[in-house]
């Protein structure tokens, strides 16, 4: 099951996200005991003036989550990840930006590489969460690189909402669902 | 008269793709003048890069003054769709989500589509927005 959650900056789109995959692995983990609570940090450790936020957010998670850090080949995180685990990917922004301008690659590697994360996810039956962020909405960018990555970011946004279940507009912290999920339960 | 809103790259012109085999596309982008939508007699006629037609005005006129001129346009819009027994579609790109831009005149431009948006809006019977590719209809 795959849900996509996206919004505007600061309008609650990670916590949802959290509190809908936290409520998931505790059901999950009633039936499958070794499903585990995975959360997939796509930013560069040195996006950071040190580590110390990075630290900070693993610790806010608290111990349920297990943080696997991962900005660029998203399917090697299966090494980690058990079967039927509750995986949440924060965030395809992020992650659009490692892949176009630290590895120079283009729309088709990203939308291969996505799938295929995908795919391993549902043949492990793991529920997947991933989290972005509505950035075609303001002023338009006379920069081409800002255009084109636009542009992908919207390419990869249409490719994991059509293979979604549920998609989630947030809005000030409450909830506008564009596709649900009725196995998706918000506590 | 329809209007579809969205941000870049946002679905909306797909969304009359989907619904039509032939539009007659009046574009910013493509440097098409505002003016040729009025004397186009095609079944449906689709104009969009409105905030591209505006700032090709600011220099020349006051907010006030290109927002009537606009608002101008949309009525005769509505008028030759109602005369004409046409369709029209007007696509609006949503500028309106980011940061207050520092450059006084990027202010004017997107406080201007603002409000030509807010008039569209006004005279369109459908209203839709479009986000990552999904359309919900608002109006």
């Amino acid at each position: 099951m795959i849900t996509f959650i996206s919004g505007g900056a600061r309008s609650g789109k990670s916590t949802l996200a959290e509190h809908l995959a936290e409520g998931m692995y505790h059901q999950t983990k009633k039936e499958h005991p070794n499903s585990q609570l995975c959360y997939i940090a796509t930013a560069k450790r040195s996006d950071f003036t040190g580590d110390e936020r990075i630290d900070l957010h693993i610790q806010q998670r608290g111990k349920v989550w297990e943080t696997i850090e991962e900005p660029y080949i998203l399917p090697s995180v299966f090494t980690y990840v058990s079967e039927h685990s509750i995986i949440l990917l924060d965030c395809l922004t992020v992650w659009t930006s490692n892949m176009m301008f630290s590895r120079n690659l283009g729309i088709r590697d990203m939308e291969d590489m996505l799938l295929n994360f995908l795919k391993k996810a549902a043949d492990r039956q793991c529920s997947v969460f991933i989290v972005s962020n509505d950035v075609n909405e303001g002023m338009p960018s006379k920069c081409r690189n800002v255009q084109a990555y636009t542009f992908s970011l919207e390419a990869i946004h249409k490719l994991v909402i059509a293979a979604s279940s549920s998609v989630i507009q947030t809005v000030a912290g409450i909830p506008i669902w564009w596709k649900r999920d009725r196995r998706l339960v918000l506590q | 008269m329809q209007l579809i809103i969205g941000g870049a790259y946002s679905g909306k012109r797909k969304y009359v793709r989907d619904r039509y085999l032939n539009y007659h596309l009046i574009s910013a982008y493509n440097h098409d003048s505002i003016d040729e939508a009025l004397s186009i007699n095609k079944p449906v006629v689709v104009l969009e890069g409105f905030e591209q037609w505006i700032q090709e005005e600011l220099s020349r006129k006051g907010s006030k003054e290109i927002r009537d001129l606009f608002a101008g346009y949309l009525h005769e819009l509505l008028k030759m769709e109602r005369e004409e027994n046409i369709q029209v579609y007007l696509l609006m790109l949503e500028i309106g989500r980011g940061i207050v831009p520092v450059e006084e005149r990027d202010r004017k431009w997107r406080d201007i589509t603002g409000w030509v948006q807010q008039d569209a809006q006004n005279l369109c019977e459908s209203v839709y927005y479009s986000w990552h590719g999904l359309v919900k209809k608002m109006k």
